[in-house]
């Protein structure tokens, strides 16, 4: 035994630098593994516990006609609670599931917040128990207050509010200051800034691609102000209910049905259809968001072990071959086979475990690191605890051994042969040599092409010599260049789509989105067309959310729907189509990601739910009262652009569908002449003064794209690391492997060397050789790089809200060889290096190592 | 020949002469002086065979006329100063100077029989693709391997190697052929077939000076010359008639 330690150290001391980098590759595997996977598992205890410890509603019930008047819009708060403990003593198997509700006001309003229009919602709480004494924290859906303090007794009373965390840092709000709240501008105080786990992410809607606190920001108050503010006394226009813990979501599902089918049965009340906790926006994403996390954390590492496995094959394979001899003498002298292969399990085991307890002590950093940058990047303002998870690290140690077992056992396994003469008379450097002349040469002889012995005969030669060493080597360089085109073209597609997205799909240059809907936008547009300077073209659109749904597949899908109006032919939007080849605005054009999640296609029939206006109240600003109808469009056109969620109609047919009063739109598409940034600030400021009282925002695309870009920072991070990973694998691996193989010739070199062959005809030939090595393996890396990042961006990272075109450019391509090429001739450059020092003398009578 | 005695200078005028060559190896603490002193001159024409014990220095001292060891001292061939020259010298010295046989036959194992010729004759000349291919061919057919020449050498035995090494040290036309026990690896038979190739060669090429390492009597019965080493220092020097290689038996 104490011989075999002994051999397992001169073998691992005599190629140490080689076994590090496979040691290396492990390590970024079990690296990855942890760092990710722990990651998952922080933050998902992090959410849940957050989520647990502040009650976040099993399900919420609003009102048909949200935001409306009448009867559909808001309900009696003291009636509702009659009914609802109606309802719990007519299903007392209910009541018990029924931890706690909570009767909310939700509303969609504006904020004035330091003198500049801003979006979002009010949510209002009662600030009593049903008791009626004060209390500092609703029964459901609770919060924590991250500054300030929490509500008085006499805060019912009083204008004051809390604001979410994330509005408070986009305005830099802190309590003690004012914000304007509703059309009304009544100034509130804000008392504190609070973190609510039903806002994790500052989503107000699915369709909400872009989820910005410039255009989306909550704002909390007392029931009792909200209802002074709104001028509903009294009312409430939502239920949340919280239910036992461990009900499946089939089970919450029933509850909420029953309880909506009981109060709209028995007391004719009016209730779009319950939100499930798992269908609750924020909710929804952020899982969808750590679940890729989770799905990245096992995918990642199985890639890089599976290389880790191939190259610790390659390496073990190439030293066995070269210690035939040593084991056949081994073999003669008595050894077993089983000590022999010991041994060779010793190495690589080594190698495993060095390169697993790397990995684990560089997970935990990556992990302090990942978990904070996650939840900072997404301002979540519910730390997660940094904890090591123990089954996770042993799980991660099993598996880096698993590939040390993996890797090294198969190589060492073929490599004994039976009898121990049958090494003995094993000469390594004719085990590399298919002693054939390959077909390209014989090709080449036919068209009288001889290469000379001394020129680019030996390269080629040595390019064929063995499949298995030509091979590996390729294959070192389909991992590199694989590794790296993904990598980088992953950055790419995210770039390519955004790119093309803003410039090719959104056609306008200022973009303003009103706070209420102004009915006469074509006056609105004519107005700003003909008195202000350089603007070429302008329509309007008429923005709203959707349910679609396929007439085959009963599959819904939620999306923003956009009516365009087609001025002058001048749409604000390039299609990019999949299928159709044109824009009618008769039909519905729908994106990719939805066309495939309802299995339909062009020429397919689909309902839209829609608003169908069933009662006008107001025209400036537009208020009625709605009831959602199911309209049937032809899908005229597929489009594979950016945007996911989104379908478009003509805006006519909408406002007919909808039955909208006069030429309602929300948003203005401006197209400049010749637009600086400075024009377009210029044309801002005149748009401002002259609509300011209802713009909510007047974007230009680049603050716009910026938006987005800050929104995908996590995103571009993870793909960063990947690069990073990708380019640290590929040099270890290129590098063992161009490093072997051109040890297994260090003799065939050193007679060169020795009958005379000059440094600079050796070098060049090796390179020649390495070179096409590269190139053959850049056409295959190439190839499988783009399997990866289909599999990646496609399968992983697929997410339905952005529609990413798989993209690698030529930069890509050449960056891939440039840094594999470097790579092959920084690992060329030290064994090389070596040998050309070498005591020749010493070298031609050498063994291949 | 120019017979010298340790320590007593005399003038050399042969072919390679080498004065007061020293070599000592630094090895895991030990100092090895594996040459002490040696001075020699050698002439062409002639096959010399260098013959001691294992650690007696007569690699060493083949490998220091080859320029693939370092030394100190004088060594000159052909009136050139080996030890003054430069590493890219010392290729070139190899390259048109030297030809090399070696205990493991070193033959490129990609290349066939007449390829492994052909490699070292464009390397040292600048004949043209057909006459390198001739004289390869030439030079296989000299040593029994015309009909094998276009196998490579995984497909030919030890002594089959060993003579294509032959004919690819001799095909460039060397001043000084170097053979590093040429019969270590080999079979009796296979060893005389290749011992023979070398001798002949000796005959037909008066202007080359072969030196042929061994550390067997028997075979050092084959040389024109016997350059005892004991220790890293000459202990005698002798001129005999050559036995012919066929007839010898080990």
């Amino acid at each position: 035994m104490a011989k075999t330690v002994k051999n397992i150290y001169r073998a691992i001391n005599a190629n140490k630098f080689r076994l590090l980098t496979i040691s290396l590759v492990i390590a970024i595997g079990i690296t990855s593994f942890n760092g990710m996977i722990t990651a998952f598992v922080h933050m998902t205890r992090t959410y849940d516990t957050a989520f647990e410890d502040h009650n976040m509603a099993s399900f919420t019930m609003q009102t048909a006609n949200l935001g409306g008047s009448g009867e559909d819009a808001w309900i009696d708060y003291v009636n509702l609670t009659n009914f609802i403990n109606e309802f719990q003593e007519q299903e007392p198997e209910q009541e018990s599931l029924v931890k706690a509700y909570e009767l909310r006001i939700v509303y969609n309003t504006v904020f004035e917040i330091r003198g500049e229009k801003q979006t979002g919602q009010i949510v209002a709480m009662s600030t009593l128990d049903s008791q009626g004494n004060y209390r500092e924290q609703p029964d459901v859906n609770g919060y924590k207050i991250l500054s300030g303090t929490p509500y008085s007794e006499l805060s019912r009373y009083q204008n004051v509010c809390h604001i979410e965390a994330h509005l408070a840092e986009y305005w830099k709000l802190e309590p003690q200051e004012f914000i304007a709240i509703g059309d009304s501008r009544i100034p509130f105080e804000i008392v504190g800034v609070i973190g609510s786990p039903e806002f994790l992410i500052n989503q107000g809607s699915y369709a909400d691609i872009m989820p910005s606190p410039r255009r989306f920001g909550v704002v909390f108050l007392p029931l009792k102000a909200a209802q002074g503010l709104l001028g509903v006394e009294g009312k409430v226009n939502e239920i949340s209910v919280l239910l036992e813990d461990g009900l499946s979501k089939n089970r919450r599902e029933k509850i909420a049905s029953d309880l909506k089918l009981f109060l709209e049965t028995n007391y004719d009340l009016k209730f779009s259809a319950p939100i499930d906790i798992d269908n609750q926006p924020s909710y929804y994403l952020l899982r969808l968001d750590i679940e890729e996390a989770r799905e990245f954390g096992i995918v990642l590492p199985i890639i890089i072990l599976g290389m880790a496995i191939g190259g610790l094959y390659v390496l073990l394979s190439r030293m066995v071959v070269a210690e035939r001899k040593d084991i056949g003498v081994a073999q003669a002298l008595g050894y077993n086979r089983r000590t022999i292969i010991l041994q060779y399990l010793g190495i690589s085991m080594v190698i495993a475990i060095v390169g697993t307890l790397i990995g684990t002590l560089l997970g935990l950093w990556f992990l302090s690191y990942f978990s904070p940058l996650y939840v900072d990047m997404l301002s979540i303002p519910f730390t997660p605890e940094v904890t090591i998870e123990w089954p996770i690290v042993i799980s991660g140690i099993v598996i880096g051994i698993l590939t040390g077992l993996v890797g090294g056992y198969f190589p060492v396994r073929g490599s004994i042969q039976p009898l121990p003469a049958e090494s003995l008379r094993f000469d390594p450097s004719l085990h590399i040599t298919s002693g054939k002349i390959p077909l390209i040469e014989r090709v080449l002889k036919l068209f009288k092409i001889n290469l000379r012995a001394t020129g680019l005969k030996l390269p080629l030669r040595n390019l064929f010599r063995s499949k298995r060493r030509t091979f590996s080597s390729v294959f070192a360089i389909i991992v590199s260049v694989s590794l790296i085109s993904m990598a980088f073209g992953m950055i790419e597609s995210m770039n390519e789509s955004l790119t093309f997205y803003y410039d090719v799909s959104e056609d306008w240059d200022l973009r303003i989105d009103f706070s209420e809907i102004p009915t006469n936008t074509s006056q609105i547009a004519r107005t700003i067309k003909q008195n202000v300077e350089s603007v070429t073209d302008i329509t309007y659109h008429l923005l709203s959310g959707a349910i679609v749904t396929s007439l085959e597949s009963s599959q819904r899908k939620q999306v923003t729907v956009v009516g365009m109006n087609d001025s002058d032919g001048y749409l604000g939007h390039t299609f990019n189509f999949e299928a159709g080849d044109d824009w009618n605005p008769e039909g519905l054009v729908l994106s990719v990601p939805i066309a495939e999640a309802l299995h339909v296609g062009l020429h397919d029939e689909v309902f839209l739910e829609l608003p169908k206006l069933t009662k006008l109240v107001s025209t400036t600003p537009l208020r009625a009262h709605f009831e959602l109808v199911n309209i049937s469009f032809q899908i005229t056109g597929i489009i594979d652009e950016f945007n996911g969620l989104v379908a478009f109609v003509g805006l006519e047919n909408l406002i007919t569908v909808s039955n909208f009063p006069g030429e309602p739109a929300n948003t203005i598409l401006l197209k400049i002449e010749d637009p600086t940034p400075e024009r377009l600030d210029m044309i801002r400021e005149e748009i401002l003064a002259k609509y300011g009282y209802n713009v909510r925002n007047i974007a230009t695309k680049a603050e716009q794209k910026g938006e987005l870009l800050e929104l995908m920072d996590l995103l571009y991070n993870i793909i960063y690391i990947v690069a990073i990973f990708a380019v640290i694998l590929s040099c270890a691996i290129v590098y063992n492997t161009i490093y072997i193989s051109l040890q297994e010739q260090q003799r065939e070199i050193a007679t060169l060397l020795t009958i005379g062959t000059n440094n600079r005809k050796l070098i060049r030939n090796i390179t020649v050789e390495n070179t096409v090595i590269t190139l053959v393996g850049t056409v295959f890396g190439l190839i499988f790089g783009w399997i990866m990042l289909w599999f990646f961006m496609r399968v992983i990272l697929d997410m339905e809200f952005f529609r990413i075109k798989l993209f690698i450019s030529n930069n890509t391509i050449f960056i891939s060889f440039i840094m594999t090429y470097i790579g092959v001739l920084i690992a060329q450059y030290f064994p090389l290096r070596r040998t050309l020092n070498l005591n020749l003398a010493e070298a031609t009578k050498e063994r291949v190592v | 020949m120019h017979v010298v005695d340790q320590g007593i200078k005399i003038r050399l005028e042969g072919m390679v002469t080498l004065e007061n060559v020293n070599r000592v190896y630094h090895m895991g603490g030990h100092t090895i002086h594996a040459l002490k002193d040696i001075s020699l001159s050698l002439e062409t024409g002639k096959l010399v065979v260098v013959l001691g014990p294992s650690g007696s220095g007569k690699t060493t001292l083949l490998n220091v006329l080859g320029a693939i060891d370092k030394c100190d001292g004088k060594i000159t061939v052909s009136n050139l100063e080996i030890t003054r020259l430069n590493k890219k010298q010392l290729t070139k010295y190899r390259r048109e100077k030297c030809g090399f046989i070696f205990q493991f036959f070193n033959l490129l194992p990609v290349y066939n029989a007449l390829e492994n010729v052909e490699y070292a004759i464009e390397l040292a000349s600048k004949l043209s693709r057909k006459e390198v291919t001739k004289r390869a061919t030439d030079y296989l057919r000299k040593v029994g391997l015309f009909e094998k020449r276009y196998l490579f050498p995984s497909q030919l035995s030890g002594g089959e190697q060993q003579r294509v090494a032959a004919a690819r040290a001799m095909a460039k036309n060397p001043e000084l052929l170097l053979c590093d026990e040429p019969t270590g690896e080999l079979s009796v038979t296979e060893g005389k077939q290749v011992l023979t190739v070398i001798q002949n060669m000796v005959k037909e090429r008066p202007d080359v000076l072969t030196v042929l390492v061994t550390h067997n009597q028997k075979i050092a019965q084959i040389g024109d010359v016997i350059v005892r080493l004991r220790s890293g220092e000459v202990d005698s020097i002798e001129e005999q008639s050559p036995i012919p290689a066929e007839k010898l038996s080990w």
